[in-house]
């Protein structure tokens, strides 16, 4: 009973969550002494080499940001992450997704990166 | 061949190009990371998906992604590059160019379904 209530709990949380919320819990932080202004946020696969590229560039640059691997999370959540992109960037998807406090750059883009993280 | 190894792998994308009259990329960085996508989409998934695309996991629905997939040729005919890079146009590198972003041609339902 008590464990059903729980269960319950849960399924009304993960409902309200908000996916801003959810990205948030699922980002994991990369560290830099630079681009903290930036928020930088990609939304990669963890076996794309542009995903790697896409790291690599700001890892040279010391830039810190957050970046979600979709491929390694939960169906629902991922469902939830997709359809959030969709509808807030009306693009279609492909990775490395990044966004930042000055636009957002889909797919690999070491050009684009330079003007907006400038 | 044992494709959800390395050296399996690697055998097996060299026989694709070989067949095909591709060239594999040859970036060392770029090749290992093409490569160890590979094995992994192989060991997770059953079949060597696309590194770069976002896989269901569903065979049936990952089929045209299933390394080389079903647009490697008509990327590689107009952009001299499949859609990851990993297999070229054999004249690729006298355009002096390290890489080429290939514009998804997937249809979007099938990314959807």
């Amino acid at each position: 009973m008590r464990n059903s209530n729980f269960q319950t709990k849960r399924k009304i949380i993960y409902k309200t969550m908000s996916v801003e919320n959810l990205i948030e819990g699922l980002a994991q932080d990369v560290d830099g002494e630079k681009g903290v202004e930036h928020d930088i946020l990609i939304f990669t696969l963890s076996t794309c080499m542009w995903c790697k590229k896409c790291k690599r560039f700001l890892d040279d640059r010391k830039m810190a940001y957050r970046y979600v691997d979709v491929d390694k999370i939960d169906f629902r959540d991922k469902n939830k992450i997709l359809d959030y992109l969709r509808s807030n960037y009306q693009e279609r998807i492909s990775y490395p997704f990044l966004i930042c406090k000055n636009g957002h750059v889909v797919g690999y883009n070491p050009n684009k990166y330079e003007e907006l993280l400038e | 061949m044992d494709m959800s190894t390395k050296e399996g792998m690697i055998e097996y994308v060299t026989q694709v190009a070989k067949k095909n009259n591709w060239i594999l990329n040859i970036d060392e960085a770029t090749f290992s990371d093409l490569i160890d996508g590979l094995v992994d989409n192989k060991k997770s998934y059953g079949y060597q998906s696309c590194p770069c695309r976002l896989a269901s996991g569903k065979r049936d629905l990952d089929r045209d992604l299933i390394c080389p997939c079903d647009y490697s040729t008509p990327d590689i005919e107009e952009y001299g590059a499949c859609y990851c890079n990993l297999y070229l146009k054999p004249d690729f590198y006298q355009k002096n160019v390290d890489f080429v972003v290939v514009p998804e041609r997937r249809p979007l339902e099938k990314e959807l379904s």
